[in-house]
C-alpha cells in the first residue's frame, strides 16, 4: 500500500488549526500542528478542539505526541488554543516561530513591543470610546454602531500579546522542545529540523528586508498611527491652550465682526467624524502588520508538496512571486492552506491564476458573517473556477469533490500519496 | 480706510504686508532662532481671521467644540510690528502663520502661472482650520473646501527634541501648511487629479506638494545662509533645508524629519512602489537631483575661485556664503516656477509622472527656448536617474519630450485677446505686485499703478454657470462671489465658444462625440520670459466621463475619465493638444490604442490597490463597491504617513 499523508483541518470557527501526519521511518507517525487558535467559536469550543487534538495525537502509550508545533504568527485566532495548560504534557520536539518572536533579536523585540503597545491602546480605545477624544464613537449611539465597535474591539484584541499562549509555546511544554525562529526571503530555504528527518521543510517568509520590516512596525513605517491613539483622555488634555483662549460658540457669536467665521454644525460634525473615522483604519493597519509576520512554509514529503502561507500579506507575497525557485516548488503543491480565512489581501490573483496547479486541493478555515468580505467571494470563485477542489470549514460537504475523505462539521481531511 | 483729498500728497497704500512666522517649525526655531518674515499681498478687504478674498482662517476646534479669538492683522499695534511675534501658546500667532504661509504658497502659483489663482467655491473662500481636531494629521478636504490641521502630544517615550507629551501643532509647520495648501491649489487647477486612475495620480499630488514646500525653504535666505555656513557648499548635506516637517517627524518617534527631498540615494521608480507618499518621494528626488545639478554647475566657478570646497564650512568667507545662498535661492525659485508652470500643459485627467516631465519641458521651452540655466537638461537627467520614463516618446532628447504640436488642419478657435485685455493687464499688475524683486524687474514694464483687481477665474464650477443659482450653504461673504461672477461674465462667452468648438471638432480633439463634453476651465495666460519676451496664450481644458454601472463596478466606484487640454496662441491656432482619450469608435488608430491602454491601466491599478489596501477586507457590503473612491480622500490617505 502506498504511504499516505493526512492533512486535517479542525473547525475552530474563526481561526486556524491544521494537523499533518505522515509515516516516518520505522513505525513512527510524524505529526506537525500548524496553528491552534480561534476568536469566534465554531461547533466546538476551543477547549474541546484542544481535547480532540490531544486525543487524535496519542501514541499507543496513551501520551500525546506532536513532533513540531508551528506558530505562524501571534494573532489570537492562530494561537489562543496553545494557552490551554494541557499542552504542558504533550511531547513536542520543536516549536517553529517567525523570526519576529525571537526574544533575543532586538529588531524582533522592537516590532513586537510596538505592535503590542498599539494593540493595547486600541483595545482601550474601542472598549472605552468616551475616555478618548469626543471624536470617538459615542456608546449611546444606536446599536449598529455598537456592533461595529465590538468588531473593531475584537480585532484589536486579536493583536494583543496573547501572553498565555506564547509563554506556553516558548517555555511551558515539559518536553523542552527546541525553538526555531525562521525567516525567508521568498526563496525556499530548507529548515534544518531534527524532528522531521524524512522530509524537506522549507521556509519562504517572513522576510527580514527593511521594506517588509517597516510594514510590520507601524510606528516606524506609519508615523501617524501611534499618535492617533495617544494618551489624551480628558477634555483638559484635549485643549492645547490655556483657559483664557477657548470660547464657547455663543460667546464667539456675540462679536458681530467675527460672524463670517462661524462654522455650521454640519461642518463641525464632519471634521469631528473624519478624525474618528481613522480608528478602524489604524486597527486594520495593525492587523495587517501582525499578519505580515506570518511564517510561510512548504513541506516536501516524499513526492508531495504542502503549502502553508500563513496569513501573509501583499508585501511578503510580492517578494515571493518574484522568485522562480519558489514557483517551481509551489507549482508542485498538492495541498494549499488558503491564507487569512479567504480574505483578498492574503492571496494574490496571480497566484491563483499562474502558480497553483489544478491538481492541488485547498482548505480554507473561515466563519462566514464575521466580516462581510471574508471570505472574499470572487477569490473563492476564482479558486473553484480553476478546478481546484476547496473545502471550507464552515460549509457543507460538496459531494462532487473526491479529494476529501472526511468532511463534517468538526473537521475536513484529505490524504495525499507520498 | 482713511481718505486724503487728492491734491494733498498722499501715502500710497502699501502693496505688501510683512508677517512673522517660524521658518520651519517651533522645534527648529529653538535651535537656530530662525524666525522669518514673509511679505504677502496687502489684501484690501482683510478681516479678522485673518479672512481675505481667497483664503479665510477659521479657528474652530471640532474636538472641543470651542472657538479661538481671531487675529485682526489690521490692528495698528500689529501693523506697527509686522504681526505677532512667534509663539506656541498664542493661537492668534498660529492663525497669522497659517495665513502667511498659505498666501505665500498661493502667490508662488500666481506668479508662475501668470494669473491669480481664484480659490473660492460656491462663494466661499478656502477655509483653513489651524486647530481643527486632536490628531497627528492635516489634510485638504475637498467637499468641506477646507484645509484642516490637527494638533497632538509628542510621543511619551521618544519625543525627539520635543518634551514628552508636549503639544505639537501641525499648523506651525511651514511644510505642512505649504503641502496642504498645494493640495488645495492643485485640486483647483486639476480637480480630476484626486481620482487615482493610475498609480501615479495621488503620488503626483503628494510629491508635487512636497516639492513646493521644500523649494519654499530656500526663500528664507537667512536660513540658507546659516545652513551653508554650517555644512558647506554642498547642499546635499543641507538637512535643515532638505528635511520636511522636522518637528512632526521627531514628535512621532521616528528620530528624523518626516521626509527628505533627496530620499534614499538609490531610490528609483518601480512598479511595486504604490503608496502615494513613497512613490511621490521619487518624484521629489528627481526634481531635487536636478536642482542640485543646476546649483553645482552655477556655483562651481565661484567655489573654485575661492577655494571654498577645501575649507571647513565655518571658514568660508561670509561674502561667498552670501553669494552661494543667493544663487541657491534664485535657482530654487526658478525651479519651483518651472514645476508649477507645467500645469498649463498637463492633461486634464489621469496624469502620469511622464506627463509632468513632458509638460515641464514643453512649458519651459515655450518660454525660454535657450535653457540658459540648464534647468531643462538637468530635469530630464534627474528624471532619467530615478528611472521615470514617459510613455510613447522616442528618446529622452528635449525635442522628443516636448508635446507633439497639434494637427495643423484644426480650425482656429476664435477668441479676441483684446476683449480680455483688461483682465490680463489687471492680473499682470496683481502678480507684479506680489513678486519678489527679481521677478519685479522682469515685469515692471507691464505693471500698472492701480491695484484694483479682477482676478481671473482659474476653473469654473458648474454651479458658477447656473444663472441666478443660490448656493445652499450660507456664503461666508458676498465679495468673492461677485468677483467670481465678474470674471465669469468676461470668460463665460469664451467658455461657450470652447464648448462649441470641442463639440464640432470632437473626433480630432480625441473626444468622443457621443459623450457629453464638459468645459473645465479656460483662461488667458500672460507671461514674461527671462529675455523679456511677452507671451499671451489661452489654455483650455475639457473632460468627459464614463460612469455607467459596469465601469463603476470594474473600477471600484471611480468613473473612467477622458479629456483634452488645448494650448491656443494669440491668433486662435491650436499649438498643443494634450489628450487622454476615452475608448470610442470614432478615434484614430493610435488614439484608440491609447484609450484601451488607459482603461486597462486603470483596471489593473484598481486590482493592485485593492491588494495593497488592508481595509478592503473589512468594508461593509455597501462600501465595498466604492472602495477606490474611498481611497481617493486625503483624510484617509494622509494618516498613513
Amino acid at each position: 500500500m502506498a504511504k499516505e499523508i493526512l492533512v486535517r483541518m479542525y473547525n475552530v470557527g474563526f481561526g486556524d488549526c491544521f494537523l499533518i501526519e505522515y509515516p516516518g521511518t520505522g513505525d513512527v507517525t510524524r505529526r506537525i500542528l500548524v496553528d491552534c487558535g480561534s476568536i469566534a467559536a465554531g461547533p466546538l469550543t476551543m477547549t474541546d478542539v484542544v481535547e480532540q487534538i490531544l486525543a487524535d495525537t496519542q501514541d499507543e502509550n496513551g501520551l500525546s505526541h506532536i513532533d513540531v508545533l508551528v506558530c505562524t504568527h501571534r494573532h489570537a485566532d492562530h494561537v489562543s488554543g496553545f494557552g490551554n495548560p494541557k499542552w504542558k504534557q504533550v511531547k513536542v520536539k520543536e516549536v517553529w516561530f517567525p523570526w519576529t518572536e525571537d526574544p533575543d533579536d532586538p529588531d524582533a523585540t522592537e516590532i513586537r513591543e510596538s505592535q503590542a503597545g498599539l494593540a493595547l491602546a486600541l483595545v482601550n480605545r474601542w472598549a472605552n470610546p468616551e475616555s478618548s477624544s469626543p471624536g470617538g464613537i459615542n456608546p449611546e449611539d444606536s446599536t449598529p454602531l455598537g456592533a461595529e465597535q465590538a468588531q473593531w474591539h475584537a480585532m484589536a484584541l486579536n493583536a494583543l500579546t496573547n501572553q498565555k499562549a506564547m509563554t506556553m509555546l516558548h517555555e511551558g511544554i515539559a518536553s523542552r522542545p527546541k525553538a526555531f525562529f525562521l525567516s525567508g526571503n521568498g526563496d525556499p530555504k530548507r529548515i534544518k529540523s531534527e524532528a522531521l528527518p524524512e522530509i524537506n521543510a522549507f521556509v519562504l517568509g517572513p522576510s527580514k528586508s527593511p521594506e517588509v520590516i517597516r510594514d510590520m512596525n507601524p510606528p516606524a513605517g506609519k508615523t501617524f498611527l501611534r499618535q492617533q491613539i495617544s494618551s489624551a483622555n480628558t477634555m483638559e488634555h484635549l485643549e492645547p491652550f490655556s483657559e483664557d483662549w477657548p470660547m464657547d460658540p455663543s460667546r464667539f457669536a456675540e462679536h458681530a465682526d467675527w460672524n463670517h467665521l462661524m462654522v455650521s454644525d454640519a461642518h463641525a460634525k464632519r471634521i469631528e467624524q473624519a478624525a474618528s473615522a481613522w480608528d478602524p483604519a489604524v486597527t486594520v493597519a495593525l492587523e495587517q502588520a501582525v499578519n505580515g509576520t506570518s511564517l510561510i512554509l512548504a513541506f516536501e514529503i516524499g513526492d508531495a508538496v504542502l503549502f502553508f502561507p500563513g496569513d501573509a500579506q501583499w508585501g511578503t507575497w510580492n517578494e515571493m512571486l518574484q522568485k522562480p525557485k519558489a514557483r517551481a516548488l509551489i507549482e508542485r503543491a498538492g495541498f494549499w492552506k488558503v491564507g487569512h480565512h479567504g480574505s483578498h489581501n492574503a492571496t494574490p490573483q496571480e497566484f491563483v491564476q499562474d502558480w497553483v496547479s489544478r491538481q492541488c486541493c485547498a482548505m480554507m478555515s473561515t466563519k462566514k458573517g464575521k466580516w462581510a468580505s471574508i471570505p472574499r467571494i470572487p477569490l473563492v470563485d476564482a479558486i473553484k473556477g480553476k478546478g481546484i477542489e476547496m473545502a471550507s470549514s464552515d460549509s457543507r460537504k460538496n459531494s462532487d469533490y473526491k479529494r476529501f475523505s472526511v468532511w463534517n462539521k468538526q473537521r475536513v481531511e484529505t490524504r495525499l500519496e507520498m | 480706510m482713511f481718505k486724503i483729498s487728492a491734491n494733498v500728497s498722499s501715502l500710497d497704500r502699501p502693496k505688501r504686508r510683512p508677517l512673522k512666522i517660524y521658518a520651519a517649525d517651533p522645534m527648529i526655531g529653538r535651535n537656530l532662532g530662525n524666525r522669518a518674515r514673509v511679505d504677502i499681498e496687502n489684501e484690501e478687504s482683510l478681516r479678522p481671521g485673518p479672512s481675505g478674498e481667497r483664503i479665510s482662517v477659521v479657528d474652530f476646534n471640532a474636538s472641543t467644540g470651542k472657538y479661538y479669538p481671531p487675529v485682526d492683522l489690521n490692528d495698528p499695534h500689529l501693523l506697527m510690528q509686522g504681526g505677532l511675534e512667534p509663539s506656541e501658546s498664542d493661537p492668534r500667532f498660529h492663525q497669522q502663520m497659517v495665513y502667511a504661509v498659505a498666501m505665500r504658497t498661493l502667490e508662488n502659483f500666481d506668479k508662475a502661472l501668470g494669473r491669480k489663482i481664484y480659490l473660492s467655491k460656491r462663494g466661499m473662500p478656502l477655509r483653513l482650520f489651524p486647530h481643527a481636531f486632536y490628531g497627528a494629521n492635516a489634510y485638504f478636504d475637498e467637499s468641506l473646501h477646507a484645509v484642516v490641521f490637527g494638533y497632538f502630544r509628542a510621543d511619551q517615550a521618544a519625543p525627539g527634541e520635543n518634551l514628552p507629551n508636549q503639544s505639537v501643532f501641525t499648523c506651525l509647520s511651514h511644510d505642512i501648511i505649504a503641502h496642504e495648501m498645494t493640495h488645495a491649489i492643485v485640486n483647483r487647477l486639476r480637480r480630476n487629479f484626486l481620482e487615482p486612475s493610475n498609480v501615479d495620480v495621488l503620488a503626483f499630488h503628494e510629491g508635487f506638494s512636497d516639492i513646493v514646500a521644500l523649494f519654499q525653504h530656500f526663500s528664507f535666505i537667512d536660513v540658507v545662509r546659516a545652513q551653508i555656513q554650517k555644512t558647506g557648499w554642498d547642499l546635499r548635506k543641507a538637512s535643515d533645508l532638505l528635511g520636511l516637517a522636522p518637528q512632526f517627524g521627531h514628535a512621532t518617534a521616528t528620530g528624523r524629519a518626516l521626509r527628505s527631498a533627496l530620499g534614499e540615494a538609490k531610490l528609483q521608480l518601480r512598479d511595486d512602489i504604490i503608496e502615494p507618499h513613497e512613490r511621490g518621494a521619487i518624484l521629489v528626488a528627481a526634481v531635487f537631483d536636478a536642482f542640485m545639478m543646476v546649483y553645482e554647475r552655477r556655483t562651481a566657478d565661484l567655489v573654485r575661485l575661492t577655494g571654498s570646497q577645501n575649507l571647513e564650512p565655518r571658514s568660508i568667507h561670509p561674502d561667498v556664503v552670501n553669494r552661494l545662498a543667493g544663487e541657491a535661492a534664485r535657482i530654487a525659485q526658478s525651479m519651483l516656477t518651472m514645476c508649477i508652470r507645467a500645469f498649463d500643459y498637463m492633461p486634464p485627467v489621469d496624469v502620469c509622472y511622464g506627463d509632468f516631465l513632458r509638460a515641464m519641458v514643453t512649458a519651459d521651452r515655450e518660454l525660454s527656448p535657450e535653457d540658459e540655466l540648464g534647468q531643462r537638461a538637468a530635469v530630464i537627467e534627474g528624471f532619467r536617474q530615478r528611472r521615470i520614463y514617459p510613455e510613447g516618446v522616442q528618446s529622452l532628447a528635449e525635442e522628443s519630450l516636448v508635446w507633439d504640436p497639434a494637427d495643423n488642419s484644426l480650425p482656429p478657435l476664435r477668441w479676441k485677446a483684446n476683449e480680455l485685455l483688461d483682465l490680463i493687464v489687471d492680473a499682470a499688475s496683481q502678480i507684479s505686485s506680489s513678486s519678489t524683486p527679481s521677478q519685479k524687474e522682469q515685469m515692471h514694464l507691464y505693471s500698472k499703478g492701480s491695484s484694483s483687481s479682477s482676478p481671473l477665474a482659474d476653473q469654473f464650477y458648474e454651479e458658477d454657470f447656473e444663472e441666478g443659482s443660490t448656493s445652499t450653504s450660507t456664503p461666508l461673504r458676498q465679495d468673492p462671489r461677485s468677483r467670481g461672477r465678474a470674471v465669469n461674465k468676461a470668460l463665460g462667452p469664451l467658455a461657450r465658444e470652447l464648448h462649441d468648438y470641442a463639440r464640432k471638432n470632437a473626433e480630432r480633439l480625441d473626444l468622443d462625440p457621443d459623450t457629453k463634453i464638459r468645459p473645465l476651465g479656460v483662461h488667458p495666460v500672460f507671461r514674461v520670459a527671462p529675455n523679456g519676451r511677452l507671451s499671451i496664450e489661452l489654455v483650455a481644458q475639457v473632460d468627459q466621463v464614463r460612469n455607467d454601472d459596469a465601469t463603476l463596478a470594474q473600477c471600484g466606484g471611480l468613473p473612467l475619465r477622458g479629456g483634452t487640454t488645448l494650448v491656443i496662441d494669440f491668433n486662435g491656432r491650436i499649438k498643443y493638444m494634450i489628450s487622454k482619450p476615452l475608448p470610442s469608435a470614432h478615434l484614430s488608430q493610435a488614439s484608440a490604442r491609447e484609450a484601451t491602454a488607459r482603461l486597462n491601466k486603470q483596471l489593473s491599478f484598481t486590482k493592485l490597490a485593492d491588494a495593497n489596501d488592508p481595509m478592503v477586507s473589512y468594508l461593509t457590503a455597501e462600501d465595498y463597491p466604492k472602495r477606490a473612491k474611498l481611497r481617493a480622500s486625503f483624510a484617509n490617505l494622509h494618516f498613513t504617513r
